[in-house]
């Protein structure tokens, strides 16, 4: 027969699923605004990335000029100033889409590069190959050198999908209630501190070895059938 | 929109006070990063297990969360265990702590690259391995590492702002509060932009020379 | 590849419409509208008992709960919480972020030639939370600049003014990152004083339950501010229809009814005129 806890021990232990509630809340907002964030860098990256590689300088001096802007300043200062001042220019923004947005844009710059460089890293001989076979430069791009290209961008890809995750951290400073967030209105209500930092520490460590893990199995998963030249 | 140029102009003496206080930041927070990352690098190269296992988790730890949680932990967590640092020095702290994980791993790609030649020889003509770091691996690895080492340097830079979050009146907190005072936020904000925005964009031109220099055959 | 192809299309038509469904502020403050809406946007501190955001996320608090009341009364059903820096909230307002501002946000000269203020509704004066015993024997905002101690104060509110305005070097101003966050700073040592009305001092303290922390009040050669709710100039019908309603509470005593239990003197607020704080009309 279990003897009942103590009435203030129960009470506690109570408290404390409600804190810990509190954060899972927050980590389920940190992993939304991670993935929705991904999804935008993916689609700036191969848009800035490819920009890179146009033929028409205009096009090229764009993806450069967003490049390099974005990857001029950190996030924290982006985030800011989308939510802050876009608004007051015209465009509300809540925080949600501030942080998406920002945290998208910003590592869409860096993702635009690895773009750049696997594309640029693929043999000349392939794209002799596709000229040798009268393929158009859409079907050359789509069926021969972005499946090559992709399982080279993976590796950095993930690494950038990382910074992503931990640059998720920054829109707790304009209330958004991802983890960190939690973490300090829980520190707030219970005056512990190291408790409600080293849950989230762990956590957050446990997300990125997830996505290093995914994408190393994404990464064998996309390289079969490849020559596996690839570096 | 209305740009207050008056305004702008106003603020700019207690913007540059928050410059200078980015700029000792970033400088001291290297400093650590450097010196840390090359300890970090060599301890986990250690032979012995009890000193590069712990050392790997631990930065691992750090690279794998965000630099704003540790540097919470460093101003809240610590002066309950006894340990009061100031704003600064905990920022510091975190900036150099957290990057050090990072020139850890450009240290690690230099050292590798020496080939196994030089240790071999080392080990043939007597060298301590004082004495093997010191005089033969460290003065081959460390030059096609410095642009790879420079870029953090300006990444550390950029992250400055994240020291606002627990007091530090960086460039940043500055410009916030500026704002609060005055009500208004569009200038601030957008002056912090335009400053890291010039520092940057000449440092990636810099960068490139570097990598000439000392790179060249990365290119 | 043709699969993960697809998926890849489904999870960016996701992310894009996702991103939209969190909703684009509706750019309303027109009574007609936001009664069709059903709900008015309003921004709040978290800064009991002022304002108050639960674990669970409901908002309460003395401003909240009154702009509630008042706008119910007008036929609008709900509001629709962000909880915003003091300093945020002006320019908030003025670019159509939320419909009102309903934080306790005091009546100032200053501010109401930015913004439209209601007739006053939360008054208190200022306190300083300090070590127990008053070590440093502060007593007024002169007493900080004097004595060179460091004070903490939330970004954009008037406490931060008035230390200014005392001489207090702003090296010595810590602005606080949160309300709750300043009595941690005082206990750790990092800040000797946290200035704030009597108010959300005496709530940290109570929260707090900590022996060695200490309250000083009212601060000497500091008037009691009195707060109103913040409309954009250009939404005067909007407030002039507020002021209406919340006069009729206030005879009523449902105004009463609503602060006093938070601690306010429903009083106070209605001997004093926004003409009277804004130092003239608004």
């Amino acid at each position: 027969m279990r003897r009942p806890l103590s009435n203030h021990t129960e009470q506690v232990l109570e408290q404390w699923q409600g804190y810990i509630g509190l954060i899972l809340q927050g980590a389920v907002v940190t992993i939304e605004i991670t993935i929705m964030g991904c999804i935008v860098a993916l689609i700036a990256a191969f848009i800035a990335g490819l920009g890179r590689l146009s033929r028409f300088w205009l096009v090229r001096w764009m993806a450069t000029a967003y490049i390099e802007f974005f990857r001029g300043t950190s996030i924290f200062v982006q985030l800011f100033w989308a939510y802050f001042v876009l608004p007051l220019l015209g465009v509300p923004l809540s925080p949600l889409q501030a942080g998406v947005i920002a945290l998208g844009l910003n590592i869409g710059a860096y993702g635009a590069e690895v773009v750049r460089g696997a594309i640029k890293s693929i043999p000349r001989e392939q794209y002799e190959a596709c000229t040798a076979l009268n393929l158009t430069r859409f079907q050359e791009m789509r069926h021969v050198i972005l499946p090559q290209a992709v399982v080279r961008m993976l590796p950095t890809f993930g690494n950038n999908s990382i910074e992503l995750l931990k640059g998720t951290a920054v829109v707790s400073l304009i209330s958004l209630s991802d983890m960190t967030f939690q973490a300090q209105v829980v520190r707030a209500q219970t005056g512990s501190t190291a408790v409600p930092f080293l849950t989230i520490l762990l956590l957050y460590f446990l997300f990125s070895s997830t996505i290093s893990t995914v994408i190393k199995r994404l990464e064998r998963h996309l390289s079969r059938g490849l020559d596996g030249t690839g570096t | 929109m209305e740009w207050d140029w008056e305004f702008s102009i106003q603020i700019l003496p207690q913007l540059w006070e928050g410059v200078k206080v980015t700029i000792q930041a970033t400088i001291l927070g290297t400093m650590i990063a450097m010196t840390l990352g090359l300890l970090l690098a060599i301890a986990r190269r250690s032979a012995n297990e009890w000193i590069s296992r712990p050392v790997g988790v631990f930065a691992e730890l750090i690279r794998g969360t965000p630099l704003l949680v540790q540097l919470y932990f460093l101003f809240y967590v610590l002066p309950d265990l006894g340990l009061l640092l100031s704003p600064l020095t905990a920022g510091v702290l975190g900036l150099g702590l957290h990057y050090s994980t990072y020139t850890a791993e450009v240290y690690r790609t230099g050292i590798d690259a020496i080939p196994k030649g030089q240790w071999e020889a080392s080990k043939a003509t007597n060298l301590s391995a004082n004495q093997t770091w010191t005089h033969i691996i460290i003065p081959q690895a460390i030059p096609p590492m410095i642009p790879a080492l420079a870029n953090y340097f300006v990444a550390m830079f950029k992250e400055t702002p994240l020291l606002a979050a627990i007091t530090v009146l960086e460039l940043m907190n500055q410009a916030r509060s500026v704002a609060n005072y005055h009500y208004k936020y569009v200038e601030p904000m957008t002056m912090v932009g335009l400053f890291f925005l010039a520092v940057s964009v000449p440092s990636v031109i810099l960068l490139r020379k570097l990598e000439a220099r000392f790179a060249p055959s990365n290119s | 590849m043709k699969k993960t192809m697809k998926h890849l299309i489904v999870a960016i038509v996701l992310g894009v419409s996702l991103t939209g469904a969190t909703g684009m502020p509706v750019l309303a403050a027109d009574l007609e509208q936001l009664k069709e809406q059903g709900f008015a946007r309003i921004a709040i501190a978290n800064e009991p008992p002022w304002t108050m955001v639960t674990t669970g996320g409901e908002v309460s608090g003395a401003a909240p709960d009154l702009a509630r009341a008042v706008l119910k009364k007008l036929g609008v059903n709900d509001v629709v919480a962000s909880v915003s820096e003091y300093g945020a909230m002006i320019p908030g307002v003025q670019a159509r972020r939320f419909d009102m501002v309903a934080a306790g946000l005091f009546i100032k000269p200053e501010r109401c030639k930015a913004v439209l203020f209601s007739q006053p509704d939360l008054c208190d004066a200022e306190s300083f939370m300090i070590k127990a015993g008053n070590p440093l024997n502060l007593k007024s905002f002169a007493d900080v600049a004097s004595s060179g101690a460091k004070i903490g104060v939330v970004g954009g509110g008037t406490e931060e003014k008035l230390a200014i305005e005392a001489g207090v070097d702003r090296a010595n101003i810590v602005v606080v990152p949160d309300p709750q966050s300043g009595a941690k700073l005082l206990q750790d040592g990092r800040i000797d004083v946290y200035a704030l009305p009597v108010l959300s001092i005496s709530d940290l303290l109570k929260k707090a339950k900590d022996p060695s922390l200490a309250m000083f009040a009212p601060v000497e050669n500091t008037p009691i501010f009195c707060a109103g709710v913040a409309f954009r100039k250009q939404d005067s019908a909007l407030r002039n229809a507020y002021d209406v309603a919340l006069a009729a509470m206030k005879a009523s005593g449902e105004f009463a009814a609503i602060v006093e239990p938070y601690g306010y003197s429903a009083d106070a607020a209605m001997q004093q005129t926004r003409e009277n704080l804004c130092g003239g009309p608004n």
